[in-house]
């Protein structure tokens, strides 16, 4: 035995010690100096908080009394780290862009960042870890008295002695001042405590290395070798039937649930990981710690059954082993590993529901109370670390009071384990939050209320033993005498063991209500958003999330807001960020979706996103999300076909603008030898009187005797080709004032017959041989086209006098036609000359074609009419070309749009 | 925010493996060991338990080396 002083100063060392960890690890963490804590071990020692002092004392106990079930406890978790892939990582990726708090956090975000889910969970979550806080107590209280006891009544391990509840009273107060102290110093916007994790990474070093420490003791110093200590072991203790049935089975589950949803295991996991990628050392490291505290559990249980007194208590194996073998130092190394155990757990767990109890129950409530005063900068953070202190306090007294309740029964494994059954309750709705977009949070309500309700009839109350609510005849017959609602045999369902029992029907009422609940109805809008953004974390960037949420703030009303939580400093480092790229200037006061999204972020990472979006809500108005965008996102094949569409039309595009690109260089190439071809034929075409006009002048010059008729006849020659040059030159100007556009017309109705009976009688002097032959269709037209009268004539003028001038025909005849069609004008002239020859066809209308001019001697023109009276007729926004006459001769057919005077027309049909 | 994907065969082992030792955990394979016999004086079960058990963290501490080397992560928001 050891002197009870002795083992007090070693456990009030050692919490000495353990500050002295976290103070070191705040201070390091605050400068920035935290390697040592960012690592992936100190990581994975944190999660090993899921070994309390259930597993430090309890596994022992469980294995003396079941065998190899104590290993069901420590198998769930070790598959759900080593299957981290699928699951654990999607967990923490969420968990980091959305800055979660705790797993009531988790689950509100999901759930459209429901309130009341939140306040629903934190209820559940706080009354299954009352009775495992209270087991701790129970646990560091007996390990107190046993191992600064002495005789019988030590070695048996108090099995019937009644706890010193002073000093379980004591040793809450003690959890609660280093929790407050390290758990609640400040309200950052990470919610991560460096030092606390620090001080629980030492504490999961102490508890492995005394485990091992005992098991050796046993093993090589008592038994003397494996094969020995298993020689001792009780007939059947291995071999039992049900080991490996349905209760094997349920617990491997529950404690896979347990290391998801436990509030302090998600703490640690979930809130405290520095980095992702620890995650992937902890996905090995983690399961070889369990593997490791398992080893000696076995044969320590079958040892203190061989060696210690029959009817000891085999949850205090091992402290009383130690003490029988007379290894007094050991016994205490023994004895801070389950202190160790119990503390770090305490504290983690308080932190973790401390938080949940003020983000998730006091502030939403003081955000409804009008007479909490909230306004002042830094009233939230004050009401948060206060509440969150209180609620330690009471968390801790709840556990006492539960335990003081309690005492009597119960051995560890089973409070540790009704316990595990509350939380799993969480699973369903967690897992189908991250995987199942239709989830809503009326299913998550409805099915975590029916399960946790289940839950708390079938085995929380019984195992109060008739002291809580339901009394031992209820237990035993059902309330009222109802057979068939016995808490242990519901609807009838008889000779499963309790656990089992309770398990099955809770989850699956559960399972069942959050499935049907959630398909009743669509979910909302702010339900879609979150949800795609926690099933897609993978493929979506959390900064998309603006993109579909437009709402209007106040810059100055969300700068009071951010004050008033987050202080002034750090508001201010948010708006300066935020500002820039947009425009902080006074005069553009309204917030934009980035700058609210990303405050509300900031929010959420230490409120928690219900009451960060409550608060956001006050000061934002007209919020809308849009819903065929969410569509877009969420459904895999609509975004491949989307994206495949918007390759399709950029193709598209590009092979349009190839081709345009193509014809437009082709069109170049044209016009540039067009353009030479132009400035050949002019140069062609001033050169002819010009070359004339020089020659005569020089013979003028030179022979100054030349008879008077004969230089009266070189002089007239000079004049004419002058006048013939000019004319060319007036030609060309004109076409390129055309061809430029920029001659200021005035349109006006005009009559076309009219101007065309003007051309016919010019044309009429040009030569009294050829026939114009007028082929007129009713002429009281009226003003039936827009065009310029002038303009008109001249290109009718031009036609007309082609038609003459290029007739060879012995009877030459011109023949001219005008129609008035539904929506034309129309006029044809065709002669019965040669026509054109088909190789200027082409080319007809472009300048110096001169179609069939070349083959003629002695025609006058520039070879300009045609391709003026082309671009006249474009500006007038008609067509001249060339078509297949009657008779082998040119027919050429001209088109004007009519206008669409109504009364004009009425008086020329008629 | 595209990560660089490991080989698809690790990414399914990462799912397999898990489900592989959950089968061989649950009854009746562990059952089967569940028989009156000992191996250097240590019960059967027992070993094979803690067999797959080391196994397991074996498999698990490779994987996790191959999907590491894909630099699949984000820093803290």
């Amino acid at each position: 035995m050891l002197a009870a002083n002795l083992v007090l100063a070693a456990a009030l060392a050692y919490v000495a010690l353990l500050f002295g960890v976290a103070f070191m690890g705040d201070r390091r963490a605050r400068h920035g100096q935290s390697r040592w804590l960012q690592s992936p071990i100190t990581y994975t020692l944190s999660i090993s908080i899921y070994c309390t002092s259930w597993t430090f004392y309890g596994a022992v106990g469980s294995a003396a009394r079941s065998g190899l079930e104590f290993a069901t406890i420590y198998l769930g978790p070790t598959l759900v780290f080593a299957g981290w892939w699928c699951f654990l990582r999607k967990l923490v990726r969420i968990g980091q862009l959305h800055r979660i708090t705790s797993i009531a956090d988790m689950l509100s975000s999901r759930y459209g960042k429901s309130a009341g889910l939140a306040a629903l969970v934190t209820v559940i979550v706080v009354a299954a870890a009352t009775p495992y806080i209270a087991l701790q107590l129970k646990a560091v209280t007996t390990s107190f008295q046993v191992i600064s006891g002495s005789g019988p009544a030590a070695l048996a391990g108090f099995y019937s002695a009644r706890p010193n509840f002073t000093l379980a009273f004591w040793i809450a107060a003690g959890m609660a001042v280093f929790t407050i102290l390290f758990g609640t110093r400040n309200i950052d916007a990470s919610e991560r405590h460096p030092g606390v994790v620090a001080a629980i990474a030492v504490e999961a070093v102490v508890k492995l290395v005394a485990m091992i420490a005992v098991g050796l003791l046993v093993v090589v110093g008592i038994a003397g070798g494996p094969a020995e200590v298993f020689a001792r072991m009780p007939a059947g203790m291995l071999h039992s039937d049900s080991v490996f049935g349905p209760r094997w089975v349920a617990m491997c589950f529950l404690s896979g649930a347990a290391v998801i949803c436990l509030p302090r295991q998600f703490q640690v996991t979930v809130v405290e990981i520095g980095d992702e990628r620890h995650l992937q050392t902890a996905a090995w490291l983690f399961p070889l710690y369990l593997f490791l505290i398992c080893l000696f559990v076995l044969p320590i249980a079958i040892a203190g059954l061989a060696y210690l007194p029959a009817g000891a208590n085999p949850d205090m194996f091992m402290l009383t082993l130690p003490m029988w073998a007379g290894r007094e130092e050991v016994a205490l190394l023994a004895f801070l590993g389950g202190f160790s155990a119990a503390t770090s757990m305490v504290i983690v767990a308080a932190i973790a529901l401390s938080t949940m109890i003020s983000n998730h129950v006091v502030l939403p409530v003081a955000l409804r109370l009008p007479w909490v005063s909230l306004s002042a900068s830094g009233d939230v953070r004050r009401l948060l670390v206060r509440s969150r202190r209180v609620s330690i306090c009471l968390i801790l007294l709840l556990a006492f009071l539960y335990f003081r309740l309690s005492a009597r029964f119960n051995p560890l494994a089973s409070i540790g384990l009704t316990a595990f059954v509350g939380v799993a309750q969480l699973l369903p709705c967690l897992v189908g939050g991250l995987f199942w977009r239709q989830a809503t949070t009326r299913g998550a309500v409805a099915g975590l209320a029916a399960g946790a309700l289940i839950w708390a009839y079938t085995l929380l109350l019984p195992s109060f033993q008739g002291e809580l609510l339901l009394s031992s005849a209820d237990i035993a017959a059902g309330p009222f005498g109802i057979s068939w609602l016995r808490p242990h045999a519901l609807f009838g369902m008889q000779g499963v063991d309790p656990l089992v029992h309770s398990v099955f029907w809770s989850l699956m009422v559960n399972i069942v209500l959050f499935v049907a609940v959630s398909l009743t109805r669509e979910p909302r809008p702010l339900e879609q958003l979150q949800a795609t953004l926690f099933v897609d974390v993978f493929r979506n960037d959390p900064a998309d999330t603006s993109r579909f949420v437009s709402r209007s703030a106040a810059i100055y009303d969300l700068n009071v807001l951010a004050q008033r939580l987050i202080g002034v400093d750090e508001a201010r480092r948010l708006f300066e960020a935020g500002g820039r790229g947009h425009d902080p200037a006074p005069d553009h006061p309204v917030a934009d979706d980035a700058l609210i999204t990303e405050l509300e972020r900031k929010l959420a990472g230490s409120v928690g996103a219900a009451s960060a979006r409550a608060m956001i809500s006050q000061v934002v108005t007209g919020e809308t999300i849009s819903l065929a965008g969410l569509v877009q996102i969420a459904d895999e094949t609509q975004r491949v076909r989307d994206y495949s569409r918007q390759l399709e039309t950029q193709s598209r595009e590009l092979a349009d603008t190839a081709s345009e690109l193509r014809t437009a260089n082709e069109r170049l190439r044209q016009l540039d030898s067009q353009k030479d071809d132009f400035l050949s034929q002019v140069s062609h075409e001033v050169r002819t009187p010009m070359t004339s006009i020089r020659s005569f002048s020089e013979i003028l010059l030179e022979s100054p005797q030349l008879e008077r008729a004969q230089s009266e006849r070189f002089l007239r020659i000079i004049h004419e080709e002058s006048i013939r040059m000019t004319r060319l030159l007036d030609s060309i100007l004109e076409l390129s004032v055309l061809e430029g556009g920029g001659s200021g017309w005035v349109l006006a109705p005009t009559d076309p017959d009219i101007a065309l009976d003007n051309a016919v009688g010019i044309c009429r002097g040009l030569s009294a041989a050829p026939v114009i032959q007028l082929v007129s269709t009713p002429r009281a037209k009226g003003p039936c086209v827009m065009a310029d009268p002038d303009r008109l004539s001249q290109v009718f003028i031009n036609l007309l006098s082609n038609a003459i001038k290029h007739n060879t025909a012995a009877a030459p005849q011109v023949r001219v036609a005008s129609v008035l069609r539904e929506d034309v004008y129309e006029l044809t002239v065709e002669d019965n000359g040669p026509g054109v020859p088909d190789d200027v066809r082409a080319r007809l209308f472009s300048k110096f074609a001169r179609g069939w001019a070349h083959s003629l001697p002695g025609t006058q023109g520039a070879g300009l009419g045609l391709a003026i009276s082309w671009q006249i007729m474009q500006r007038l926004g008609g067509t001249l070309e060339l078509v297949q006459g009657s008779a082998r001769g040119a027919c050429f057919r001209l088109q004007l749009p009519r206008i669409q005077a109504q009364g004009a027309l009425r008086v020329a049909e008629g | 925010m595209m990560d660089r994907k490991p080989a698809p065969r690790m990414l399914d082992a990462a799912v397999v493996v898990p489900l592989a030792a959950l089968l061989l955990f649950m009854p009746p394979f562990i059952s089967l060991f569940a028989v009156p016999a000992s191996v250097f004086g240590i019960p059967l079960v027992v070993l094979y338990m803690f067999g797959v058990w080391a196994a397991l963290v074996l498999l698990t501490w490779w994987l996790a080396r191959r999907l590491a080397a894909s630099g699949d992560s984000v820093p803290r928001a």
